[in-house]
């Protein structure tokens, strides 16, 4: 935990040269406020005190203002443009150096990133210069504060994504289930294409933002940096200075898988999810790290999944609870998914993503907060008064100025706290240190009009991941299941060991009580559905009966196929398996008790039988109707088309007319009931 | 000859790239110098004039809002050469213009009529600076001292004193004469004064403030347009609504270009513009003259005034040859302003 | 609802204002406004202007918060001024310049420099000599050094109105300009204004009564008639600019605001005093929306009555400060804020609705020692 992981990224990686980005992300200049990418890589550090030293500043330096060369704002744009002239990797000045609005808009202009500092500019200086010089080392301390912060977060998906979304600033991390459908975390870490999966929920408005980026303060500009996969910059033409506002054309350096996924398995080694991290990858050696951490929340997550299957699983009541939650909350749409959630689980994780966007010190979390909430139409304004959190902009926010404490931090955040557990609107409204994110704050919008965005489905996501950590299947194609008590009536003591038996034998899947017996739904393809379905006939004490129902694409239209699940289990006849895809006839005759057809078939086929000594005639009636054609008829008896032709004649002879539909549903249904004896 | 119906013109032409001209005490001198204009007053090339002929630079020094709030009494001019007059134990035949920009264009006609002396058709900068001793005159040798100062309330001081130490000598006394002083100084010989003068301006504003002149006829090395925008900040000098920054002398303003490369350009300002970047390349620098123009009304923007979302024009002006010498440069150069670049 | 009052010379044209939007509008007969230089307003027009009194007031005289005037002094009658400069001997050309035939001026010693230097001390005799002596009424007072340190005009003010029961005095520091002689035009141009400027306000309080009446500024805003009554000058363009304002708000090329879609006109709340009168009095008929160019076609006083009555009160500051350090400058900033609120108030705005607008600090230029010119404005609402 200490140390570079091999298994994760090679030690090349570890070593790649700290990007500006991660000095201020988690290094040195934690804390600092950046303009710009900060994707360069820092070789070194340089101090300058005077213009005319830029002629000899290496490419990635990165370049400390002090004295006359931070003395106001023409000699901090001096200095960037000599920086950008050097292709220097920033330039670092103290705050106040310049008002930050104009020096903004020519780093953006320059692709400079510019970082302003509060701390004595000499003493960023060695900080800077230790972690350039020794990368992995600085990239070590991330990750072992991670291990730290993780470790207190304990085992709560919400509070794990708390910690990788804040210690890993820049980088957004969201936890996926298998179909890529985000359950936890940030909407941006999917904005990329990050997720391999398909994404139910959409990360509109996303695309082409890149949250980690703070705009500038002025004109309205957008970022002009692209999210990820962005490395160095060649300068421009250096007598005209760089043409337009897009950004400078990139070269792509990023060495390494990135997005960074791992694979989150519950107690069973089952696949609960995913966890994704996007953003802009700002170095070589990131995705390395973020891996890393990843891994590092892998165990709590696993942990979290166990600590909720096993509250779950001897409470029978719970879980059918959940179960039908889901049910009815899939069937009846979003909007009332949302807001039934957002009302009853505590702390739902969508407060915790506001929260914990606003708690980036001295980065744009409101920008962050807004983008990440992607709140579609006419929310937007809402992000403007924090998009701009440039100083002194926030002067109009009373208790806003500044960028959030500890202390603010912990109030949003802290799951346990009262205000926290009320989930992110009570937190925020109330926090004076915590409302940053206030203005822009999803959760308040959230909590003060449930169900006023159609896509968001985030607010429920306390049911879905719980739904995900029991193991069950919540996304993608789904069968519903049917057990029932053949020849005896279940009890309600009956449910829990129903309950139990059909889950262990399913490997995780929801049980509710159905009519008579006990329904539920797995991802499982029908046939291995129905085979487990098998072994639990055989396992439970009692007899049943069981059925599968068809496939069905979501959660949503999980009834469509618990109607069949409920007739094939009708159908099934005790310690059988009947699937609705496969009833036939004989499923739907087996359901109808034999005494009450056999006389009307008697008196139907009495003729045939009578002139059908040997039983032929009848034999081969059976196998015309049932195989439709003389022909395959032939075939499945052994005989010769001939034979069976002249068989038909005979039965015509006796009196049948075969070419009338009605006399060969009569005939096909009486020689089920009599063949089937 | 400058009689009463040029003043206009002249008027005219010394504001086409003056800065810091308060409305007020600009309309003052007008009208003073038109008050004192009974006989036109004879404008001479400094090497018409006989070579022996005494000649004195008037200028004004302080505070041209003080200059309006707190009005001379008619006789500074006289006071001030006689003053100098009696030092020198010799009497002046012409006065000189230390700069031509507003008020200090109109302040040596004012005293050659009152004085009934010619006025020498050129000056000590062609353009302007704010000390006294940043002039040619300085750079080709001579000294602004002795130096006679008269003030509004009948004030006169002669100042004796090494040049480097003028500005510094002269402040706290014009500031106990309650902001302003019309300095009478570089008591020179024609023949001297045509070897260190920029020469013909003040023609070269008479022909300028003409209507429909272009401006730049003003300038007699060239002009050149840096750039046409909006100011998008000010910084450092003024400030808006509830959170008004201290002032500081030194201010920054931001231009931001509005046509071609769109750029940024910041204009650095004490007290007037000395330096003007784009995109943190310095583009223009003293000595030469930066000057924003309205777009709206194509006057000239005081430092003071810039406020954002004003539409102007940032021109520079060529300094005089000797302004670009290193002698010149260390006179009247970014260092000379504080700008250690 | 607001009304917006712009006197025309023979007729006065009243536009009701429901929020923010013409309501209706209608001109009536008679003048409010005062005598051009040198003519007489004729007794009958005077009078129609008194019996206006039934007119808009009782449509909805309950209703209606304030009336705001909309009114060009410029041509109005100037009263000879006595003017006081306190200074320092000067050129004759630099010397206060007396317009009216029988208007007068002196220059007594006294006054202060930027610095707060007295520059001499104050000529009482002479003051109060010349306005024993002068025979006017109407006195504008202009200290050298008075937007610094106005002492020596307030001590001249008192000694005028010792010496001259009921003058009228106009004290240019009010008027905050540096420049002092900028600032002496201004307060004698108020000073001539003031006797006409009270007689409009008098007829139209008289007209209006009981409605809280104001007057358009130049450039924007109100002030309260009291106000009005000291400083007309502040107002001298007020219906060119109320006709800006009002154009800019009318629909029309440049619209940013619908005319009431209801009818307009006598049609629906015509008054019933003028009405007795016969319609055929009134001046201008009440229109329709219908109309292009700027202010949709509406006359020109509809355009100004209306503008007038979208503005709210507003006042300003300007001084020069001396501070050294923040600490001083914060302090001269807090008591030009106090004063621009107090002034607000005066002019008309409601106390709990005065605010700061905008606030300017600029250095001096070649004054070293910390002389900043301070401008604010104030705002507020009518009450």
């Amino acid at each position: 935990m200490s140390g570079p992981r091999g298994a994760v990224g090679g030690a090349a990686e570890w070593e790649a040269p700290i990007t500006v980005a991660e000095l201020v992300n988690g290094g040195p200049l934690a804390g600092a406020r950046m303009y710009g990418a900060g994707e360069s890589p820092v070789h070194q550090v340089r101090i300058v005190d005077e213009l005319a030293v830029f002629s000899s500043v290496a490419p990635h330096t990165a370049v400390v203002l002090i004295g006359a060369a931070a003395s106001g704002g023409w000699a901090v744009e001096m200095a960037m443009r000599r920086a950008w002239e050097q292709a220097a990797a920033c330039v670092i000045a103290p705050v106040g150096a310049v008002g930050a609005g104009s020096s903004a808009v020519l780093s953006d202009r320059l692709g400079i990133t510019l970082v302003f500092v509060t701390a004595d500019p000499l003493v960023t200086a060695v900080e800077v210069a230790s972690a350039a010089a020794r990368p992995a080392a600085a990239r070590t301390q991330l990750v072992a504060r991670c291990a730290t912060r993780l470790a207190e977060a304990g085992a709560s998906a919400r509070r794990v994504l708390g910690v990788l979304n804040t210690e890993l600033p820049g980088t957004s991390v969201a936890f996926v289930d298998e179909t890529g459908t985000r359950l936890a975390g940030r909407a941006a870490a999917l904005s990329s294409g990050a997720a391999s999966g398909g994404t139910a929920v959409p990360a509109s408005g996303l695309a082409g933002r890149d949250p980690a980026v703070p705009a500038s303060g002025l004109g309205g500009r957008g970022p002009a940096v692209h999210p990820a996969g962005l490395e160095g910059r060649g300068p421009a033409v250096p007598s005209s200075g760089p043409a337009g506002r897009g950004p400078v054309a990139q070269s792509s350096g990023i060495v390494g898988a990135w997005p960074a996924e791992v694979v989150v398995r519950g107690p069973a080694g089952e696949v609960l999810g995913r966890l994704v991290a996007g953003g802009p990858a700002r170095s070589a050696g990131w995705p390395s790290v973020v891996r890393t951490v990843l891994e590092l929340a892998v165990a709590p997550l696993a942990a979290w999944a166990a600590t909720e299957r096993l509250a779950a699983a001897g409470d029978f009541a719970l879980q059918s609870a959940l179960a039908e939650r889901l049910l009815s909350e899939a069937a009846s749409g979003s909007e009332n998914l949302e807001d039934a959630a957002g009302s009853e689980v505590p702390g739902s994780l969508g407060g915790l993503e506001a929260s914990d966007a606003s708690d980036v010190p001295g980065n744009l979390g409101g920008l962050r907060d807004s983008a990440a909430s992607d709140v579609p139409g006419d929310l937007g304004r809402y992000d403007d008064p924090d998009g701009s959190e440039v100083p002194g902009d926030l002067g109009g926010f009373d208790g806003c100025d500044g960028p959030v404490g500890p202390d603010g931090f912990d109030g949003a955040e802290g799951s346990e706290s009262p205000a926290g557990s009320k989930g992110g609107s009570g937190a925020r409204l109330s926090g004076g240190a915590g409302a940053l994110g206030a203005p822009s704050g999803s959760g308040r919008l959230r909590g003060g009009r449930p169900g006023r965005r159609a896509d968001d489905r985030r607010a429920g996501e306390g049911v879905w991941a719980r739904a995900v950590a029991l193991g069950w299947a919540v996304r993608g194609p789904v069968s519903a299941f049917m057990v029932r008590p053949s020849g005896w009536t279940a009890d309600r003591q009956d449910s829990p060991r129903a309950g139990e038996v059909i889950a262990a034998t399913l490997g995780g899947a929801p049980v509710v009580r159905r009519g008579d017996g006990w329904a539920g739904w797995s991802a499982l393809e029908p046939g291995e559905l129905a085979e487990r379905l098998g072994a639990c006939l055989r396992a439970l004490p009692w007899p049943c009966a069981a059925g599968v129902g068809t496939p069905v694409t979501g959660l949503r239209a999980v009834g469509e196929s618990l109607l069949g699940a409920e007739a094939a289990a009708f159908l099934a006849g005790s310690g059988r398996v009947a699937r609705s895809d496969r009833l036939g006839p004989a499923e739907l005759l087996a359901a109808i008790p034999g005494g009450v057809l056999r006389a009307p078939a008697t008196v139907v086929l009495r003729p045939l039988m009578a002139a059908d000594r040997e039983g032929t005639l009848l034999e081969t009636l059976g196998a015309v109707l049932s195989e439709g054609g003389a022909v395959r008829a032939a075939e499945r008896l052994g005989v010769h088309r001939n034979t069976v032709t002249a068989r038909l004649e005979r039965i015509k002879e006796v009196g049948y007319d075969l070419d009338d539909p009605a006399t060969r549903l009569a005939l096909h249904l009486a020689w089920h009931v009599i063949s089937k004896g | 000859m400058i009689g009463r119906e040029d003043l206009p013109v002249l008027a005219a032409g010394s504001r086409l790239f003056a800065t810091g001209a308060a409305e007020s005490s600009f309309q003052l001198a007008v009208d003073w110098a038109g008050a004192v204009l009974d006989t036109p007053v004879e404008l001479v090339a400094a090497g018409d004039l006989p070579p022996g002929t005494l000649c004195v630079a008037v200028s004004l020094v302080g505070s041209t809002t003080a200059l309006g709030e707190q009005l001379p009494e008619g006789q500074e001019p006289a006071r001030a050469v006689r003053a100098l007059e009696r030092r020198l134990g010799r009497r002046a035949g012409a006065v000189v213009a230390l700069n031509l920009a507003a008020e200090n264009a109109l302040l040596p006609l004012i005293a050659a009529a009152s004085l009934g002396l010619p006025l020498v058709d050129g000056d000590g900068s062609g353009r302007v600076f704010p000390l006294v001793e940043q002039t040619t005159y300085t750079l080709g040798g001579v000294s602004s001292t002795p130096l006679a100062l008269a003030g509004p309330s009948g004030e006169l001081v002669l100042l004796e004193t090494a040049p480097d130490r003028v500005e510094e000598t002269l402040r706290p006394v014009v500031l106990s004469f309650g902001g302003w002083g019309l300095a009478v100084c570089y008591p020179m010989e024609a023949a001297e004064l045509a070897r260190v003068l920029v020469p013909g301006t003040v023609s070269l504003l008479l022909e300028a403030g003409r209507p429909g002149a272009p401006r730049s006829v003003a300038a007699p090395y060239g002009v050149r347009r840096l750039c046409e925008g909006r100011i998008v900040a000010v910084e450092g000098s003024s400030g808006h609504g509830a959170d008004v920054t201290l002032p500081s002398a030194p201010s920054s303003i931001v231009v931001e270009e509005s046509e071609g490369l769109g750029r940024l350009v910041r204009l650095e300002a004490h007290n007037e513009i000395v330096l003007a970047l784009a995109d943190g390349a310095a583009v223009a620098m003293a000595p030469d003259q930066i000057c924003m123009i309205s777009s709206a009304d194509g006057v000239v923007v005081d430092v003071d005034k810039a406020s954002p979302g004003m539409r102007v024009e940032v021109l520079v002006l060529r300094a005089a040859p000797a302004w670009h010498t290193e002698q010149g440069s260390a006179l009247g150069g970014l260092r000379a302003f504080g700008v250690p670049l | 609802m607001i009304l917006g009052v712009a006197p025309g010379r023979s007729s006065t044209t009243v536009a009701v204002v429901r929020h923010g939007v013409l309501a209706w509008w209608r001109a009536y007969d008679g003048a409010l406004l005062p005598a051009r230089d040198g003519e007489s307003l004729p007794a009958s027009a005077r009078a129609s202007a008194g019996s206006l009194g039934n007119g808009p007031a009782e449509a909805d005289l309950g209703e209606v918060r304030a009336a705001c005037v909309a009114v060009d002094l410029d041509d109005v009658r100037a009263a000879p001024v006595a003017a006081i400069r306190v200074g320092g001997p000067c050129p004759p050309a630099l010397g206060p310049q007396v317009t009216h035939p029988r208007g007068l001026a002196t220059i007594v010693r006294g006054g202060h420099s930027l610095t707060r230097r007295p520059l001499a001390p104050l000529d009482a005799a002479a003051v109060r000599a010349f306005a024993a002596g002068c025979g006017l009424a109407d006195f504008a007072v202009t200290a050298t050094g008075s937007p610094v340190l106005a002492d020596h005009e307030l001590a001249v003010a008192e000694l005028i109105a010792a010496e001259v029961p009921g003058a009228r005095i106009t004290l240019s520091y009010e008027f905050g300009r540096p420049g002092l002689r900028e600032r002496e035009r201004q307060a004698m141009l108020n000073a001539a204004l003031r006797p006409e400027a009270e007689r409009l306000a008098d007829a139209a309080a008289s007209w209006l009564e009981g409605i809280p009446l104001y007057f358009a500024r130049s450039g924007e805003g109100l002030v309260s008639a009291h106000y009005f009554r000291r400083y007309p000058l502040i107002c001298r363009e007020g219906a060119t600019a109320a006709a800006l304002h009002g154009a800019h708000a009318l629909p029309g090329p440049h619209s940013g605001r619908a005319v009431s879609p209801g009818p307009m006109g006598k049609t629906e709340a015509a008054p019933t005093g003028p009405a007795d009168r016969g319609r055929g009095s009134v001046a201008v008929s009440p229109g329709s929306v219908a109309g292009a160019g700027e202010g949709g076609g509406f006359p020109p006083d509809v355009v100004a009555a209306f503008g007038a009555a979208l503005a709210g009160p507003l006042a300003e500051v300007e001084r020069i400060v001396q501070a050294r350090g923040r600490a001083e400058l914060d302090r001269a900033l807090a008591d030009a804020r106090d004063e621009a609120l107090t002034r607000v108030v005066s002019a008309g705005a409601a106390p709990g609705s005065a605010r700061i607008g905008e606030v300017t600090v600029n250095p001096l230029s070649y004054l070293p020692d910390g002389l900043y010119r301070v401008r604010v404005t104030a705002a507020g609402t009518t009450p």
